[in-house]
């Protein structure tokens, strides 16, 4: 009805404001939803990121617990089975000193009860290595590491060997231990499933990183094997291993070497601050 | 007497539509600049103020007097909705969990948005218009300007009713199980 009482300049101005005023609303409110929408759907794909992170963070935490759990029945069984008995035995012994009045059998049931009870200590030693090995308290995770593969290569099952390039400024006692019980289960693994030949640790730091590689010619695993299995109800060892480097604040990579004949495991870890 | 008059008139509605103007750019872009995250953008932002004030002064001394001042309104149309623009890509790219309406500053900004869309066409053809013309399309402006103030409103509720921003929270580490 406007457009009728306008002269045709006034019409195509009038077209020009309507149009472009109505052009730029659409747009504005096609650009808001699409922000909106837009929004919500990334918001959507976080909080399913996250629920997997949750359950990711539960198989983790469910798989310490039952390590931690073997770990304890390990232990309840070597105290009940091989320092129970010995322990009983002594007494056996030394009940039998009290009742038998001879000199002579009082005395070869006393040192009975010491080669027991020296038995029962070296037991007790034992375990408790193998709770905290000695080496790796007094010594360092150097010593400790060269320690482990000297064993594997005594052994004569593996050719294993070691070598530490940069360890002058030794990590925290408790980072050391992490990272001493994961070589440990990674090393463990190889023996177990790889059936190589061999087996080589190198240490190196680089920046402000500390950096672990083994090196192994047998069967190994790529990084989406073990992020698969890590996501998996199985793999308790490697699941273990997630949550120390988490830790720490590491990370580990599985590769393969580019000449395809060994496999490759990195630990990668921040160095400690010296002034910390 | 009545051309002093008319002179010093003159001189105050020029002033109106400098200060005007002046005033309309200096709040969205406040706005604007406390809503970006970018330290870089931030500073386009003071650089590019600097230069709009300096313009907007260097055209008020130099143009012409018109019914209102289209170019400048123009330009700060187009340089504040480029504002507005980078402020909706930093929305597009945070990983939030939070809906982006959550925000304060974005029922700000979506009101200064809808307010610069609705009256760009209007303001920049205005001095090609009849005063008899403009008269029907004069409400328009009410009309947005009303629906800036609403979603200025809305800002301000959000605000008050959840002033916090998100926080990140830290990752949950696996407890250390360590016999030892």
């Amino acid at each position: 009805m406007f457009f009728l009482q306008t002269n045709p300049d006034e019409i195509s101005t009038s077209t020009v404001l309507f149009i472009g005023t109505i052009g730029m609303m659409v747009l504005t409110v096609g650009l808001v939803l699409f922000i909106i929408f837009h929004q919500r759907k990334v918001s959507r794909y976080q909080r399913t990121l996250q629920k997997m992170e949750e359950e990711q963070q539960k198989i983790l935490l469910n798989a310490s617990i039952k390590l931690q759990e073997e770990e304890r029945q390990r232990l309840a069984a070597d105290l009940h089975d091989d320092a129970g008995p010995l322990l009983a035995t002594a007494r056996l012994y030394l009940n039998e000193n009290l009742v038998n009045q001879d000199k002579a059998t009082q005395l070869q049931s006393i040192f009975q009860a010491r080669q027991i009870i020296d038995d029962t200590i070296q037991l007790v030693r034992n375990i408790s290595h193998s709770l905290m090995p000695p080496t790796l308290k007094n010594f360092g995770l150097e010593s400790a590491v060269n320690d482990l593969f000297q064993k594997i290569s005594g052994s004569g099952s593996m050719n294993a060997s070691s070598r530490f390039h940069e360890y002058k400024e030794r990590l925290k006692a408790e980072k050391e231990l992490i990272v001493f019980r994961i070589v440990q289960e990674l090393v463990n693994n190889i023996l177990k499933h790889s059936n190589s030949s061999f087996i080589h640790l190198t240490q190196n730091v680089h920046g402000d990183k500390f950096y672990l590689r083994i090196h192994h010619d047998g069967r190994g695993l790529v990084q989406t094997d073990f992020d698969k299995l890590n996501k998996s109800t199985i793999g308790l060892g490697l699941k273990n291993i997630s949550s120390r480097l988490r830790v720490v604040q590491g990370a580990i990579f599985f590769e393969k070497d580019i000449s395809q004949t060994y496999y490759k495991v990195t630990i990668e870890l921040p160095k400690d601050d010296p002034y910390q | 007497m009545n051309f002093f008059f008319y002179q010093f008139y003159g001189l105050i509605e020029d002033s109106y539509y400098l200060l005007y103007t002046v005033t309309d750019y200096a709040a969205f872009s406040l706005v604007l600049y406390s809503s970006i995250q970018s330290r870089r953008f931030r500073k386009i932002i003071l650089f590019t103020s600097l230069a709009f004030i300096t313009f907007q002064i260097i055209y008020n001394l130099t143009a012409p007097p018109k019914l209102l001042d289209s170019v400048p309104i123009g330009v700060e149309t187009i340089v504040i909705m480029v504002y507005i623009f980078y402020f909706l890509y930093e929305q597009l790219k945070t990983n939030s969990t939070l809906p982006v309406y959550s925000n304060y500053s974005f029922w700000f900004i979506i009101g200064i948005l809808i307010y610069l869309s609705g009256t760009f066409f209007f303001y920049i053809m205005i001095n090609n218009m009849t005063e008899v013309h403009l008269r029907p399309y004069w409400f328009l402006t009410y009309v947005f300007d009303i629906t800036k103030n609403i979603f200025l409103c809305i800002g301000l509720l959000v605000y008050i009713y959840n002033p916090k921003k998100e926080t990140v929270s830290a990752p949950r580490n696996v407890p250390y199980l360590d016999l030892n």
